[in-house]
């Protein structure tokens, strides 16, 4: 039990230097700026039809990659300093002994993973207000938008799809969306402690940033090369926070959600493994934080 | 018979093409204070990063208090250390990052962290924060983590850095006083008047080689 309050001990104490991180305030920024541009539109159609908007606005952000590729992005700044040794961090190790610390490092990459993903959803509602009601349904707004075009009188930049509306109900979409995104970061986070420790910095940060421009590059040949190519979806995991590349019916060749979470949660074992392994011998190299 | 507390037994460490220890062998007795000298990159900070178990030699093996690093146990217990710049979260105070290492192993409470402070020559009530510490503040407050615990062992890598003469001569004083106490130190220094007026031994690191110096009588 001690042991366990340890790691928790120093977990926390990554999350304490959030609030000196000029990094960390950077991305939140940079996020809020990009929900507000695409909930503007939202905002002002709701208003001129005078209905509210329900809080179910994140699963269509991801839906549109410009979007997807930013906040993925979110995650590799938030983790390009992993396995966050700071100038204070050969103290606590020598405290704490390496098997303590790595394991507060993997909590770190958890913890922190969820929290983005829950900001992400939470800034999608303050960029509504105050035209915000909370209903089990769609709402008017959001079904309006998926089956009309009338969003382009307003510029509205979400991009409301018809797809998510007919195949998931709110609550699902949520979870499965915060679901996905949590896993997704913990995967980049992951793979970014893990070639970190053995590679200079820019091999993690590139590794994972190849992963986001596969989402890229899958959009770009599904767009070439048509119904079959559908299948590059089941190699790209952050093409997985887009829940229009869900298998919602059997003619579809995309991955189905079970796939999705079982590869994550298989690549996150096999990762926090090798870290676990690796950290044992690894040299405590203090590292320059970004 | 003395006891030795640290033991280096055929220490190699190896970077691709460069040996920043060759082949050390030494023995750190208990109770006190063991200088090492030599010019920068000669491998003292590589030494004592192996002590501490923040590095892994590429053959032979350290044992601090009867336990090997890296087998016995990753990192030695009982050890306080300075090594290279010490670095705390700026935007709390010197006690509140104490504090914070201090929760690790919750050995000592609140007052015994002010107590530390205040030997140190810094004042544990101030909500001054870190950012605005002098060198010599930081310094001073690196120095009290490493001792507030009450370690056994002491690796002192340039203690005396940024310190002015007023605090050069307390730090001395202090480690005098934690010797009395039956405390071993090993400390690096390019001072030659902290070598000579603080250590029982003397080794001096050359391109990776250890080689005693002297055994002052003196102390």
């Amino acid at each position: 039990m001690d042991k366990v309050k340890e790691v928790v001990t120093l977990c926390n104490l990554n999350f304490r230097k959030w609030f000196s991180s000029t990094r960390i305030k950077i991305i939140l920024l940079l996020v809020v700026l990009l929900i507000y541009n695409n909930f503007s539109g939202v905002r002002l159609f709701a208003a001129a039809a005078n209905v509210n908007v329900t809080p179910w606005g994140l699963p269509f952000l991801l839906s549109n990659f410009n979007n997807l590729i930013i906040i993925m992005f979110g995650y590799v700044f938030l983790y390009c300093n992993a396995p966050f040794i700071d100038e204070q961090k050969p103290y606590v190790i020598l405290r704490s002994g390496r098997k303590i610390f790595s394991a507060a490092q993997i909590l770190y990459i958890f913890v922190s993973s969820l929290i983005y993903a829950i900001f992400l959803a939470v800034a999608t509602i303050v960029c509504s207000l105050p035209r915000v009601e909370f209903s089990p349904k769609w709402g008017k707004v959001f079904k309006t938008l998926a089956i009309t075009s009338e969003g382009s009188q307003f510029n509205v930049a979400l991009p409301v799809t018809e797809k998510i509306t007919l195949n998931f109900t709110p609550i699902e979409a949520m979870v499965k969306q915060l679901l996905l995104l949590w896993l997704i970061g913990c995967f980049l986070g992951f793979l970014i402690f893990a070639l970190n420790m053995h590679f200079p910095r820019f091999v993690g940060i590139g590794a994972a940033s190849l992963f986001i421009f596969l989402d890229m590059f899958a959009d770009f040949f599904r767009i070439s090369h048509g119904f079959f190519s559908n299948r590059i979806y089941s190699f790209s995991p952050i093409s997985w926070a887009n829940l229009t590349i869900q298998k919602c019916n059997p003619a579809e060749m995309l991955p189905t959600f079970t796939y999705q979470c079982t590869v994550l949660l298989m690549v996150i074992a096999i990762l926090v493994f090798i870290i676990l392994l690796s950290f044992r011998k690894e040299t405590i190299e203090v590292i320059p934080q970004i | 018979m003395a006891e030795n507390i640290i033991t280096v037994e055929n220490a190699v460490k190896k970077f691709k093409e460069t040996t920043a220890l060759n082949d050390v062998t030494i023995n750190f007795e208990k109770g006190k204070i063991h200088g090492i000298i030599g010019r920068n990159g000669s491998g003292k900070t590589v030494l004592f990063k192996c002590i501490c178990g923040f590095m892994q030699l590429t053959s032979g093996q350290i044992a601090v208090d009867g336990k090997i690093i890296g087998k016995d146990t990753d990192v030695p217990k009982n050890v306080g250390a300075i090594i290279e710049a010490p670095g705390f979260l700026p935007n709390y105070s010197g006690f509140r990052n104490l504090k914070l290492l201090a929760v690790i192993n919750k050995k000592i409470n609140d007052e015994k962290i002010k107590e530390t402070m205040k030997i140190v020559g810094l004042d544990p009530e101030s909500k001054k924060r870190v950012s605005k510490y002098s060198l010599g503040m930081r310094q001073r407050l690196g120095i009290a983590q490493a001792i507030m615990e009450n370690p056994d062992i002491l690796i002192l890598d340039e203690p005396m850095n940024g310190l002015d003469n007023k605090g050069v001569e307390d730090i001395r004083k202090l480690l005098l006083n934690l010797k009395d106490e039956g405390k071993t130190i090993i400390l690096a220094s390019h001072s030659s008047e902290d070598i000579e007026l603080l250590c029982d031994t003397v080794h001096e690191m050359d391109a990776g080689i250890l080689k005693t110096v002297k055994l002052n009588e003196n102390n």
